[in-house]
């Protein structure tokens, strides 16, 4: 069906004085096609991990020469293996917020209009307030701000309505200020566990798969199999530390990309060209994505 | 607190390592090697709390390994010479992880926790 002619006329002249550039709000989508997977990285990280310290633990017990100390050993890795830790939770939620926070930035900044969009804004805003509160009930000391998920929300109900693109502009560039902070404090997170839990485990795993390796050439005891366990986890071990320092380095700049979109939807401006600070992000990415690919865990 | 948990986390690791480098002397005797072995399992359970347990379950399993190690402490010192550095190492440990557990039952009965 033809637009009447008024229709158009009036969307030539909202979309001229709307408050962000098509090349603004393209800045804001790449940032948010970049980052709405980034939970990937980090919980792989964890998982490889946790699957490294149940392979040191095996290991381990296959050392003892007292039988009890061995099943015990055993038993121990079970409970490892089974328990759910609330130091995982924390940081699990901290990547899907993250997810969650760009998956919706993405819905806001397209230009098309999805059919569900309405379902979408609902499910979203419930979803990231339901994880900010189970984070919070875990993390006590945290000043992310209230009502996040239903900001959000109200976004996506407007996205890619033609006639309301100002609006639109305008709570964009509420909002992403506003999830400057929940940025910082949710990528803080996993920073201290990358540099300081992590990098301690990691040595350990290390400095253990060799003595482990040695004590069993000791006892007479090592087969290919036990060759191929240490190659493996040594391998891993050292993936493991490439991809801790990226996820580092990707913290850190997603911080600064996202500053610089703060800044970038400020005032009303054309950019001329790619923004560096998520040019950099997007190669950090890449980076992270060629690593992954090479653990074997 | 996290720090506190960190460093515990990181002179279990090198107890740890202490340790199996002990294991590794070629002319250890059986009983040696098996207190080396009992002072092994409760490191790792050691370390397996420090990463899975919230601060609150941290303070009884602690507790619980801290009395262990001890009588272990004094097993090690009894029966040898050869394990002076091992026995040192888990003395440090357990300063730690007595320092650990004040804290932590302090942070509870404060409500900061």
């Amino acid at each position: 069906m033809k637009k009447p002619i008024y229709v158009l006329i009036t969307s030539l002249i909202l979309g001229s004085c709307a408050s962000l550039t098509k090349t603004q709000i393209s800045a804001v989508n790449e940032f948010a096609q970049t980052s709405k997977k980034i939970s990937v990285y980090p919980s792989k990280i964890i998982a490889v991990l946790n699957e490294i310290h149940i392979k040191n633990g095996i290991i381990t017990a296959s050392t003892y020469t007292d039988n009890i100390v061995r099943e015990k050993a055993i038993l121990n890795v079970v409970q490892f293996k089974v328990k759910n830790d609330i130091v995982t939770t924390k940081l699990n939620l901290s990547f899907q917020i993250i997810d969650k926070y760009a998956q919706s930035l993405l819905l806001i900044s397209s230009d098309k209009h999805t059919k569900d969009i309405d379902s979408l804004a609902s499910n979203f805003g419930a979803g990231i307030d339901s994880l900010i509160s189970i984070y919070k009930s875990i993390d006590k000391e945290t000043k992310i701000p209230d009502g996040f998920g239903a900001a959000i929300g109200k976004l996506i109900s407007l996205s890619g309505k033609q006639y309301i693109k100002i609006k639109q502009a305008n709570e964009i560039k509420k909002l992403i200020p506003q999830a400057d902070v929940l940025l910082v404090s949710m990528t803080n997170n996993i920073d201290n566990y990358l540099s300081e839990t992590a990098t301690s485990l990691l040595t350990s795993y290390g400095d253990e798969a060799k003595t482990n390796y040695e004590e069993l050439l000791k006892q007479n005891k090592a087969s290919i199999e036990n060759d191929k366990d240490y190659f493996q986890l040594l391998t891993n071990i050292h993936y493991v530390e490439e991809l801790r320092k990226e996820i580092i380095t990707t913290i850190k700049d997603i911080q600064i990309a996202h500053d610089k979109l703060c800044e970038i939807i400020g005032k009303r401006t054309c950019l001329k060209k790619p923004v560096h600070e998520i040019q950099v992000f997007k190669e950090d990415v890449k980076k992270m994505k060629s690593t992954i690919t090479k653990l074997t865990f | 607190m996290d720090t506190s948990k960190i460093k515990t986390l990181q002179q279990v690791n090198a107890a740890i390592q202490s340790v199996n480098q002990a294991r590794l002397v070629p002319n250890i005797t059986t009983e040696e090697e098996e207190l080396l072995e009992d002072v092994s399992l409760t490191l790792h359970e050691l370390q397996d709390n420090l990463i899975l347990k919230s601060e609150q379950e941290l303070v009884d399993a602690i507790s619980l390994s801290a009395d262990k190690l001890s009588v272990l402490t004094e097993q090690i010192k009894t029966a040898s010479d050869k394990l002076d550095s091992v026995s040192n190492t888990l003395q440090k440990l357990s300063t730690i992880l007595g320092a650990l557990v004040t804290i932590i039952s302090t942070a509870i009965s404060s409500g900061l926790i």
